[in-house]
């Protein structure tokens, strides 16, 4: 049982060290608020407290001190010196700075006379000369192929910087349709129900799809065109509150003529079951 | 009845004496959460007088329900006024601007009589380390208080056993009580609550 589901006593705070948590902040808030209406209740645990706390700012303080005068007697011993000896440890300060630097500065200057002699030992050499001219021409191959990558690299930048536009760019103009699907007993070849008029301008279109029931966690669309073939397919489509599909789709995938989209059910881990087929018709307005 | 319950009683019937008992009851424990809270001396004072008034006209009115449970009623006011005042002061400063409030802010230097405080508890923790035996439970000490090491940390680190580690607190802890208390009889001065000269003044 812990200090959240009863008032805690003397013991339990004695076992578990709660003045020192209470003092250092390390209980939680309900433990800190049993332990407080523990402590008013109780004397012993306010001598306690009252004597850690003071023992921890006795602690903190004597700390403190100590810092302040270990940073004062060096200064104060340093005041003490005679002139000459201030003079003496300011020189050898100034040695034990600059001795190393000057080693450092001598040794990088003693390495760059030897990379710069065996440089020109290796100029001046013909096989030296003959190995150059076997790597220039890889070399240029190289360059080549570099300056082609980066071209290419920036058209498609160039492209999907474009497309990103064309993304974030709110949306006007949109045809909005809600298809009535085929039902059993219709002909084959007659014309759709669904008309949808394509005016210039009009950049995407939305297709609504309304079910009779949802029996499927999700759904798959299969779009195909006047040809038979396929036009679009997306999977994981998901009823909104209106039992409805809702799909939008780019105008220019839409040539004039007779659409079939072919709506199947996902169950769960099996195989697409058909549910629905809408035709529909587009023109040019 | 409990003897908590009883006061509650005798306050609600209106007897000064008990009021009085229950001031002198919850004394140390509201001044030690008020000091811990605020840190300002003048801030204390002011809400130590504000919860024992409040608690009072409170249970005057019958407004604690459970009698029992006046310990916890007590600490809550303390802590609520506390907020309170924190949340005051934050709207005064929004409302009024900087400059104005950087005149109203109280000093944030400790005062004369804290500081002296300051100054004699860290001698008499000095003298307690003095006191101590051995170099490992200086350190256990300054671990625990002025590094804020975990105990158990420690414990392992110096291969101590809890109890040991409770023993050099605990003594480390009587014996600082012990000197403070010297040092408030030598100085003359007995502990101070705050508003103790409010209620001296009536």
């Amino acid at each position: 049982m812990t200090a959240m589901d009863q008032a805690i006593d003397h013991a339990y705070v004695e076992e578990h060290g709660l003045v020192d948590s209470y003092l250092a902040d390390r209980l939680g808030e309900h433990e800190r608020e049993a332990f407080e209406a523990h402590y008013f209740d109780c004397p012993a645990c306010v001598e306690q407290l009252e004597a850690a706390s003071g023992l921890r700012e006795g602690m903190l303080q004597a700390a403190a001190e100590d810092s302040v005068r270990r940073r004062v007697g060096l200064l104060v011993a340093i005041a003490r010196l005679s002139r000459w000896r201030r003079l003496a440890l300011a020189c050898l300060l100034v040695l034990l700075v600059a001795v190393p630097i000057g080693w450092l500065a001598a040794r990088n200057r003693g390495l760059e006379r030897q990379l710069a002699a065996a440089t020109g030992a290796r100029r001046g050499s013909p096989r030296a000369a003959s190995v150059e001219a076997q790597a220039e021409a890889p070399r240029q191959a190289a360059a080549g192929d570099r300056l082609r990558l980066e071209q290419e690299l920036a058209r498609e930048r160039q492209a999907r910087a474009e497309a990103e536009r064309d993304t974030v760019r709110p949306q006007v103009n949109l045809a909005i349709t809600v298809l009535a699907a085929v039902r059993g007993g219709e002909q084959a070849g007659r014309m759709p129900v669904n008309r949808i008029t394509l005016s210039p301008g009009v950049d995407s279109v939305v297709l609504a799809m309304e079910l009779a029931s949802v029996d499927y966690p999700s759904y798959h669309a299969t779009l195909r065109g006047p040809g038979g073939q396929e036009v679009w397919q997306a999977g994981g489509l998901r009823p909104d509150v209106r039992d409805a599909l809702v799909v939008l789709l780019p105008s220019r995938l839409l040539p004039p003529g007779v659409y079939r989209l072919v709506l199947e059910g996902v169950p769960a881990g099996g195989r697409r079951r058909a549910v629905a087929e809408y035709a529909f018709q587009v023109v040019r307005g | 009845m409990t003897e908590t319950a009883d006061l509650v009683c005798r306050i609600v019937s209106g007897d000064p004496a008990a009021e009085a008992e229950l001031v002198a009851r919850f004394s140390r424990p509201v001044s030690f959460l008020l000091r811990r809270l605020a840190r300002d001396e003048a801030a204390v004072d002011d809400l130590y007088q504000d919860t024992f008034r409040q608690v009072i006209e409170k249970v005057r009115a019958g407004e604690l329900r459970d009698a029992d449970r006046l310990p916890g009623f007590v600490c809550g006011m303390a802590r609520n006024l506390f907020l309170g005042a924190v949340r005051r002061r934050g709207r005064r400063r929004r409302w009024q601007g900087d400059s104005e409030a950087a005149e109203a802010a109280p000093d944030p230097a400790p005062g004369q009589l804290a500081g002296l405080l300051a100054r004699e508890r860290a001698a008499i923790v000095r003298r307690v380390l003095a006191e101590l035996k051995n170099e490992r439970d200086r350190e256990i000490l300054a671990r625990f208080y002025i590094a804020d090491e975990d105990k158990e940390e420690i414990c392992r680190d110096l291969a101590l056993s809890d109890l040991h580690f409770n023993r050099v607190l605990f003594r480390a802890r009587q014996r600082y009580r012990q000197l403070f208390e010297q040092w408030q009889g030598a100085a003359g001065t007995p502990p101070r609550r705050p508003g103790a000269e409010r209620q001296e003044n009536g």
